[in-house]
């Protein structure tokens, strides 16, 4: 499944200039991207309106030819559980689920029955070197194993596409490039297409296409 | 499988707070339980004992209740004395089917002697066990008890000629104790007792002593707790001279007792012969049934008060979980806002809360229904000691049931409020990177 964006412009209220403004960008399937932008450039913002959580003031994004934006809330959910992932900066893991529930609740999210999910939830865990962390919480692991935990979840539905938003700026620079590289392996290997957007210059030269947000804005 | 896990993790993590809504729900539903319980108990042991009686005929003093407590649930003094002629005309009288005497003012180790006629063991005589004494008898039988026997001993009393054939007549001093009797001073078939005068428990100036013939079953009534002894054997105390008193006409003296419980005969002759005692002035008439309802139309608005304070505290614990989980929004809304990005529903995030009200509002009916049943059990025997009944504190009713249900949809219903704050969560504003 490609995502194209056209003439995507997203605006906050009380704000004069769009937030996001993108003429035209295509990812085709199975494609890795890293948008570079500074801070306020509109990162966050569109990846939360690929992920159908933030809604376009204009144009559309579609994957393949649908239009996230044409779907009513309840199916931007149920296509947002099945079709993205999601990787945050700060990991944003569920402080009260071990990790390996904290990446089986995402495939329950997507439909899948408990039991295949936990078989899932374990294997990508192993994946991820945290074979033995499976029962861990949170709080007991290193920020490094976090953002691992957070990998396996964004990839457990083999989504669309993984969307990871500053995925390394709160690790160290050894621990960030693990990660990274973990990141994109796991993302290769789940067919998934990723976007990632940061504003590390040492984070692009792991991508192959690199694109700054300001030049392909209008 | 979420929602289950989700409202599990929630509470886990605010176990403490989580603990103390559920306690303020448990405290309501504790009152409201246990006032039921010990108000359906109440009922239960005053109109389960009323069952199958009908009419009481007692001297023409104090009042109805107060003859129908005496006579039914052997609590209070009797109110005065009424002569064996009106026994007489009971008996004759063409309305009734059985008329038992009772004499009273003797006690055995603190539990009331009755003296009275084997009519009490009549298939008449209700026993909830049934009708024959196979039924009602634990152990043993009826005492003997003759007619003859108790004319001659009244003719002793009152220096009358004695009856026709007294000189074949059976004089016995025989006894028939109730369950708890039996049970809690080891009376068995067989033993010999010895009743003492009055409540204070004065030996009587002779030793007399009553030959127990039987045991009664369980019934969970005041008759439990009592001693029946054959009429005949009551006035043979000497002690009991009192029970004499002069003839209206001043012709000499007659032999009274205290008062009769009377069964009429079936269809419209209970109203006949009610009306007639009525009309009576030497005697109190009381409908059990009627007087038991006056009883608790007094009982039922005091508990009717209770229940409505203890509903009202039940109400405030519900809304204390609405307050709580409220509370707890603003350090809900970032959790919310990772469930909704990972593909959580609005419907599964709001259900989570509304199904976390609901489970704190089930654990704490649920506690309060044990704290309840605990409560009465540890206060059963103060209960016992004030009110003449012993609560029981294994009895379960419907109503709790209702309660449970009632309490859990009320706290679910309550989570709504804030589970509405819950869908109308922003999630890009609240995923946003804590600063």
């Amino acid at each position: 499944m490609d995502i194209r964006l056209e003439n995507l412009q997203v605006s906050y209220p009380g704000h004069s200039t769009p937030v996001v403004d993108i003429p035209s960008l295509t990812v085709a399937a199975g494609r890795q991207i890293c948008l570079v932008g500074g801070s306020g450039s509109g990162k966050t913002t569109l990846l939360n309106t690929l992920a159908g959580i933030v809604l376009p003031t204009r144009g559309s994004v579609l994957y393949d030819d649908m239009d996230i934006a044409s779907l009513s809330e309840g199916r931007r959910d149920r296509f947002r559980a099945a079709n993205v992932g999601y990787v945050f900066q700060t990991f944003n893991l569920l402080q009260g689920l071990s990790a390996m529930e904290n990446v089986a609740i995402a495939a329950s999210f997507g439909g899948v029955k408990a039991s295949e999910a936990k078989t899932r939830a374990k294997d990508l865990l192993e994946r991820v070197n945290l074979g033995h962390r499976l029962d861990s919480r949170p709080g007991t692991l290193s920020v490094g194993e976090q953002q691992r935990v957070a990998i396996a979840r964004a990839v457990i539905n083999r989504p669309t596409v993984v969307l990871a938003d500053e995925p390394t700026a709160n690790l160290d620079v050894e621990n960030g490039d693990e990660v990274l590289e973990l990141l994109k392996e796991t993302v290769r290997e789940a067919h998934s297409i990723l976007v990632l957007v940061t504003h590390e210059p040492r984070v692009q030269s792991h991508f192959d296409d690199v694109q700054v947000l300001s030049e392909i804005s209008a | 499988m979420n929602l289950p896990r989700l409202i599990n993790r929630s509470i886990s993590q605010r176990w403490f707070s989580s603990c103390l809504t559920s306690l303020s729900v448990a405290l309501g539903v504790m009152l409201v339980a246990a006032i039921l319980v010990v108000k359906d108990e109440m009922e239960q042991s005053f109109l389960k004992p009323g069952r199958g009686y009908s009419l009481v005929v007692g001297p023409p003093k104090g009042s109805s209740l107060t003859l129908v407590l005496n006579t039914v649930f052997h609590m209070e003094t009797s109110a005065g004395l009424l002569p064996f002629r009106v026994l007489d005309s009971l008996e004759q009288s063409r309305y009734v089917k059985l008329a038992v005497p009772y004499s009273v003012g003797d006690t055995f180790k603190g539990y009331r002697v009755i003296g009275t006629t084997g009519a009490v063991f009549s298939k008449y005589f209700p026993h909830p066990e049934g009708k024959t004494p196979q039924e009602k008898f634990a152990d043993g039988g009826p005492f003997h008890y003759d007619r003859k026997a108790l004319a001659l001993t009244l003719s002793r009393l009152t220096n009358t000629d004695p009856p026709e054939g007294a000189e074949n007549v059976k004089e016995v001093n025989e006894a028939v104790v109730g369950y708890e009797v039996a049970r809690r001073l080891g009376v068995r078939v067989g033993y010999q007792i010895e009743p003492t005068h009055g409540v204070e428990g004065t030996t009587h100036a002779e030793e007399t002593l009553w030959r127990v013939t039987g045991v009664l079953k369980r019934t969970g009534t005041p008759i439990d707790k009592v001693v029946l002894i054959n009429l005949d054997s009551f006035y043979r105390i000497p002690d009991h001279k009192g029970a004499l008193v002069i003839k209206p006409d001043g012709s000499g003296l007659e032999a009274t007792f205290s008062a009769a419980l009377v069964f009429p005969k079936p269809g419209v002759n209970k109203a006949l012969l009610y009306a007639r005692l009525k009309g009576r002035k030497d005697v109190l008439v009381a409908e059990v049934d009627t007087e038991l309802r006056k009883l608790f139309s007094l009982v039922g608005d005091v508990d009717k008060a209770f229940l409505m304070v203890s509903v009202l505290v039940v109400v405030i614990g519900v809304l204390s979980i609405m307050v709580a989980i409220y509370n707890t929004m603003n350090e809900r809304r970032r959790e919310i806002a990772i469930l909704r990005a990972i593909g959580a529903r609005k419907t599964t995030v709001m259900s989570a809360i509304v199904g976390e009200a609901g489970i704190l509002s089930f654990f704490g009916a649920i506690t309060g229904l044990l704290m309840a049943h605990g409560l009465v059990a540890v206060s059963a025997g103060y209960v016992e000691q004030k009110a003449n009944f012993r609560p029981d504190p294994t009895h379960v009713m419907v109503e709790e049931i209702m309660l449970l249900a009632g309490v859990t949809i009320l706290g679910a219903l309550a989570g709504l409020i804030p589970a509405w704050k819950a869908y109308r969560t922003d999630v890009a504003t609240h995923l946003a990177p804590l600063s």
